[in-house]
């Protein structure tokens, strides 16, 4: 049987962790282990914050709406919002140096997701930009 | 952003007293922790046993600590676990900071590094 959520955020750091805690939820109801609903939570405050930070340049006021869907061999979970189309092209280089000086102190985020997830699809439609991140449960 | 310090035999001990570090704290978990290597501390461990979740943006804050404390000072990081822990390994930090399962271990390797 398919289980579908659905929530909508302000676009807001601190209102990140209310996504989350519906999320859990959700995961929880859905009988999800600890690990997995872990790692996915990961994926989704990572895609959450990169919307506030760089659809919406840090900018309160706006929506995030977030649904998600569980099927018999999948989660999907679909983020929605309304700013400026960002790329992956922030992805972070994996330092190859042990040179403390030089570690990088963020940019982690979109790599994050790809290693945790299973398929990725970006899309705009008019001016809204939607996230799906799909993991297999099988 | 609850930090709670103690002092033994000359390790600074900073527990996060958080359930959750996340990029709408991490600004200040940073500025805080800077306050303290600043406060010439420079043997610390940094206990995030009560840590749940953490995401990219504090790790980053983490590394800025590491930084802080330049080559003049050692931190551990005593406590990481579940998905905190696998954040470390996915992004390769695990090779990058000192991580203790506990808080005897934490405490061991610096009495190791005293001898």
């Amino acid at each position: 049987m398919n289980t579908i959520n659905q929530t909508e955020i302000d676009s807001d750091l601190s209102e990140v962790k209310n996504l989350a805690s519906h999320f859990q939820a959700f995961c929880t109801y859905n009988k999800l282990n600890e690990q997995l609903s872990g790692l996915l939570e990961l994926a989704l405050v990572e895609a959450v914050n990169n919307i506030v930070i760089h659809a919406y340049e840090g900018v309160p006021g706006n929506s995030i709406k977030a649904d998600y869907k569980k099927t018999d061999d999948n989660i999907i979970i679909t983020l929605t919002d309304f700013g400026k189309q960002f790329s992956a092209k922030d992805k972070n280089a994996e330092s190859k140096s042990d040179d403390i000086d030089a570690l990088p102190e963020g940019n982690w985020g979109i790599d994050l997701i790809e290693s945790i997830v299973d398929e990725i699809k970006r899309s705009r439609t008019g001016n809204s930009n939607t996230l799906t991140i799909i993991k297999s449960i099988n | 952003m609850q930090l709670s310090i103690t002092e033994n035999e000359n390790i600074t001990v900073v527990t996060v007293n958080e359930s959750r570090l996340d990029a709408s704290i991490a600004p200040e978990f940073k500025k805080q922790m800077e306050e303290i290597i600043n406060n010439d501390k420079d043997k610390i461990i940094l206990d995030i046993t009560e840590i749940g979740f953490m995401d990219s943006s504090s790790l980053g804050a983490l590394v800025g600590v590491l930084k802080a404390m330049g080559n003049n000072g050692k931190l551990i990081v005593c406590g990481a676990s579940g998905v905190v822990l696998e954040l470390f390994k996915l992004t390769r930090m695990d090779r990058i900071f000192t991580l203790s399962e506990d808080m005897a271990s934490a405490k061991q390797a610096f009495i190791a590094d005293a001898k």
